[in-house]
């Protein structure tokens, strides 16, 4: 499969699939698919408060929902 | 089982096929009439009976988004059955793939109807009438951001030769007016719209949704970028596809008569949404994809419309029917006695190719497996047996693996080769390995010969008369045995 990496959402905090050219190009931003939240993958890769980093996970398994 | 029948030539659309198939094989056509929500409900129904390995028709009566009851049915899993799709060929259950090629081989030019003559016209909402979420499109997976046109044949014409262009790609339902569509690169859909883009142009383009299943198989199938998907379908359908000029897209953008529903608009060019992710045919879920739209600009259908849904991720043959003609022919050229090709299900429709040779020479195992490797891109494993393995039998095909195949004679690798870029196991997403198993015995060699029993004790020893059929019943049937 071509690269992607999960992103968390920044409002409801469910990660999803996304394709790396959301990293290249800058107008591009991404959809939620739970709470359709739209945001940029800077905005994904902010620190969340109380957690010990808010780098895009390499974390393969979605959480549930 | 019932004798094959063809369908009668006058079913050469949905509603046709269906009233011909409801006929004939009454108990393989499921009404629901209970309320069944668009998200997930009819995805949850059929992967329960793809578990139990039934594929009815499902039709759907009402269908229920955001609490509110849709206008119209949905038509599902409609290409789930090999069984169903040989029986419109009027072919055997194995013989579907070579059936499907050969009707590819013999191309049946499209006729223009008026637009009374068009049912598709029956019905007809433009402007502000426009809303593509009345439309009972389903939500499938969970992934999903949406309810999804699967079962749509996205069409455009190229902008300089004007041929028609039709393939199966998704597209989620994003607002009012606004389809999110996926087009993969390599694509002549993707194509064409680089073409109007480096014009300067919005591209015209349609989903045309629900027809014959054959005519669907046709139009589906990927075909040379100057070869129609119109005609294409004619040979599939054994009869020609009927058109008729689009309301919005002008006299020559030409869309079928027959069809469901057609929902018309343009891409803005140069202008991308995030799409996705989406359930793939794989079973895995592939990534948001930054994407073209398509901004509607009218919906037209039958007055008594069905949409038509393909459960993307399950059992469907939509892929695999033709690839085995494909492949056949292509093994053909290399080995002339080769006797059947199978693209299982196994192998997500398209991945896994099992081909079945009268060996006559030694090393045509794996001649046959390169010809199959390389019959299709995405084509990743292929299994070569002899005649009297049954490859349309896993058992019989795994047991022959395990028995027949040596990996430092039998093997053949081909690394860092073009394949599917949807197989989560593609590091980069372009190139794969590929990988040919010849499983047939060797020739000039005794080899050991398969057990077997009498024929006629065989026939007389009946478990349900020794053991009784009660309680034979109250055994448990045990899948992995």
């Amino acid at each position: 499969m071509a690269d992607f990496a999960y992103v968390p959402c920044p409002k409801c905090r469910e990660q999803f699939m996304v394709g790396v050219e959301f990293f290249r190009i800058p107008d591009a931003y991404c959809h939620c698919p739970f709470c359709h939240h739209e945001f940029t993958v800077g905005v994904a890769a902010q620190r969340r408060e109380g957690e010990p980093t808010g780098r895009l996970s390499a974390d393969p398994s979605p959480s549930g929902r | 089982m019932r004798s094959v029948v063809a369908a009668p030539p006058e079913a050469v659309e949905l509603h046709g096929f269906l009233e011909w198939y409801e006929r004939d094989y009454p108990d393989e056509v499921v009404h629901i009439e209970r309320p069944v929500d668009v998200e997930w409900e009819l995805t949850a129904l059929a992967t329960r009976l793809e578990r139990e390995k039934r594929f009815p028709i499902l039709i759907c009566h009402r269908l229920v988004a955001n609490g509110r009851e849709l206008e119209l049915p949905v038509v599902s899993f409609m290409m789930a059955s090999r069984l169903r799709l040989a029986r419109a060929f009027g072919v055997g259950v194995r013989e579907a793939g070579i059936a499907c090629y050969r009707r590819l081989q013999h191309r049946v030019p499209p006729v223009v109807v008026s637009r009374e003559e068009a049912p598709v016209k029956q019905i007809v909402a433009t402007g502000g009438a426009v809303d593509v979420r009345e439309l009972p499109a389903l939500r499938h997976h969970r992934m999903d951001p949406g309810r999804y046109v699967t079962q749509g044949l996205f069409l455009t014409f190229n902008r300089q030769t004007r041929r028609d262009n039709s393939a199966m790609q998704r597209g989620w339902l994003a607002d009012r007016d606004e389809i999110r569509v996926f087009l993969g690169p390599s694509t002549h859909n993707a194509k064409n719209l680089r073409e109007y883009e480096e014009a300067g142009e919005d591209m015209p383009a349609a989903y045309w949704v629900g027809h014959h299943p054959l005519a669907l198989l046709g139009a589906a199938t990927r075909v040379g970028v100057e070869e129609s998907h119109y005609e294409a379908a004619g040979g599939t359908l054994g009869s020609p596809l009927r058109l008729v000029p689009s309301e919005t897209l002008g006299q020559d953008f030409l869309v079928p008569a027959d069809a469901e529903i057609v929902i018309e608009g343009y891409m803005p060019r140069g202008q991308r949404k995030p799409e996705g992710p989406f359930g793939e045919y794989t079973r895995y879920v592939g990534p948001q994809r930054w994407c073209p739209f398509l901004k509607v600009t009218a919906i037209t259908r039958r007055r008594d419309a069905y949409w038509d849904d393909v459960m993307v991720g399950h059992t469907h043959w939509i892929s695999s029917l033709g690839k085995e003609g494909e492949i056949h022919r292509a093994v053909q050229q290399a080995v002339p006695t080769v006797r059947a090709v199978h693209v299982p299900m196994s192998g997500a429709g398209v991945q896994h190719v099992y081909v079945q040779i009268r060996k006559t020479i030694e090393g045509q195992g794996k001649v046959a497996a390169l010809a199959a490797l390389n019959a299709y891109f995405a084509n990743k494993h292929a299994f070569v047996f002899d005649e009297d393995v049954d490859i349309f039998d896993e058992k019989e095909v795994l047991l022959a693996l395990a028995t027949r195949f040596q990996a430092d004679r039998g093997l053949v690798v081909v690394n860092g080769i073009t394949g599917s870029p949807l197989d989560p196991s593609s590091e980069d997403g372009f190139t794969t390995c590929k990988v040919g198993f010849d499983c047939t015995k060797p020739l000039g060699k005794p080899f050991a010969e398969r057990l077997s029993i009498p024929q006629d004790v065989m026939d007389r020893i009946d478990p349900f008369e020794i053991i009784g059929q009660d309680r034979l019943e109250r055994i448990p049937v045990e899948p992995w045995g």
